[in-house]
């Protein structure tokens, strides 16, 4: 079934595209001057047996659809269903013709993992704002979610443009397909919901605001999936996404803000979890991704006390009151209004003001007005 | 002409940084890497055509200057 080429030709606005292929590839590698070859081959060996990674990989590669291949059986849902559509990118960078789709809503289970992954954890994303809180898909509106994967080569990333995901493949060492960990569909999800409700502009404090509530209902989701509780949840970002070279590293951690990874490869997690060390640098947008560990290390001492299904509540609450230009202190004030509010009509439990308030001051925000 | 990129941002938000100098790469690469440039039609990039709307996510950035000896530089 051909998919409407005029509209995937505009949804595919990379900002990459006049970077060269050669060039990203070797960004994609940047890091072999620190990891030899052999460290590299041995730990991908180690992952899993050698013959049966070539026999898949030779299975894969004779059946990699090409960009505007149309694979028999796969639909798209109609629009505004919150259906999935899951693309494969073909390994291509920029814009190509239209990306091969894979699987569609309801569709069977495909031979790709990384289609099923990106498929099932859209499905666990979406099945979580439906039924918890009330929210039907990014946009409230049915939006489906589309999942471009195997972008690039190599691609050690992944993101939302605005509209849709784009997942890279990783390089098997460092960081495996980031299609594979929950935390990171239902985090860059997220950012849709974000774009959707207050919009936080994506720079500085409302930035890390962003990144922030991204990162809140990427591990609630995750928490939910897995059956885990405050109490025995890791609250790790991304380690699930760690290669076998970084293995038991991840990339944020809520409760321990700088205490996710200190390597030679990556580096150190520069996070801080209070507002007294705040990081200020040109980079990241002001530091999004950084100073996101300060409401990070709030919304873990809140969950710890009133459980995380409860503290998303309120999370949720806030995102939709926010305004644009946030500032923490604004989302010190949001949050603890939300969290009256809540109480009031029983949905959290008696204290949870008083707890949103101590959780606040312990990385030294003060919800004054 | 002297290439220089960094990037960071999505959601592992690594930050790299690509260097290379097209005077002292094998020759087969630096014309690859010339050609490359040349078919990005970067040189006909405006900052203004790269400037990220800070209302949304914006996956990645870069910041890429090209150096030549000679002639048009290039900062984006």
């Amino acid at each position: 079934m051909k998919q409407n080429k005029k509209k995937q030709t505009a949804l595919y606005p990379c900002h990459c595209t006049f970077v060269p292929p050669y060039v990203l590839d070797r960004l994609s590698k940047a890091s072999e001057a620190t990891v030899s070859q052999e460290t590299r081959e041995a730990a991908r060996a180690s992952l899993t047996q050698d013959n049966q990674i070539r026999a898949n990989r030779a299975s894969q590669a004779a059946n990699t659809p090409k960009p505007g291949d149309v694979i028999e059986g796969v639909m798209a849902p109609p629009k505004g269903t919150a259906g999935r559509e899951v693309y494969s990118c073909a390994s291509q960078w920029g814009e190509p013709p239209p990306y091969a789709l894979m699987r569609g809503e309801g569709d069977p289970l495909t031979a790709d993992d990384a289609v099923n992954a990106a498929y099932n954890h859209g499905g666990a994303v979406r099945d979580y704002y439906k039924n918890k809180l009330g929210r039907n898909s990014i946009d409230n509106l049915g939006m489906n979610q589309i999942h471009n994967i195997h972008f690039g080569v190599q691609y050690v990333n992944a993101f939302w443009d605005g509209t849709k995901m784009t997942y890279g493949d990783g390089d098997g060492a460092i960081f495996t397909n980031f299609t594979k960990d929950l935390d990171v569909v239902a985090h860059e999800l997220t950012h849709g919901v974000t774009q959707h409700t207050c919009n936080l502009i994506y720079k500085d404090q409302s930035g890390a605001l962003n990144e922030h509530f991204s990162d809140v209902f990427g591990t609630v989701i995750e928490q939910a999936i897995d059956g885990k509780t405050a109490h025995d949840a890791d609250w790790l970002i991304g380690d699930g996404v760690m290669g076998p070279v970084l293995t038991g590293e991840a990339l944020r951690s809520m409760r321990a803000p700088g205490a996710a990874y200190d390597n030679p490869i990556i580096g150190k997690d520069l996070q801080p979890d209070h507002i007294s060390r705040y990081y200020f640098t040109p980079w990241d947008n002001g530091g999004v991704h950084i100073n996101s560990g300060i409401p990070n290390k709030v919304f873990y001492l809140v969950a710890m006390d009133i459980g995380t299904d409860k503290a998303a509540l309120i999370w949720y609450d806030t995102l939709q009151k926010l305004p644009p230009d946030a500032i923490f202190q604004t989302f010190a004030v949001y949050l603890t209004d939300s969290a009256r509010l809540l109480t009031n009509n029983g949905q959290v439990p008696i204290g949870t003001t008083q707890t949103v308030r101590i959780a606040l001051k312990e990385v030294g925000l003060f919800p004054i007005v | 002409m002297r290439i220089d990129l960094q990037g960071s941002g999505g959601f592992a938000n690594l930050k790299l940084a690509y260097h290379a100098d097209t005077d002292t790469l094998p020759p087969a690469q630096a014309e690859e890497l010339l050609k490359l440039v040349e078919s990005s039609r970067v040189f006909d990039l405006q900052q203004s055509d790269l400037t990220p709307a800070l209302h949304g996510v914006r996956p990645m950035y870069f910041l890429i200057s090209f150096r030549y000896l000679k002639g048009t530089d290039k900062d984006l």
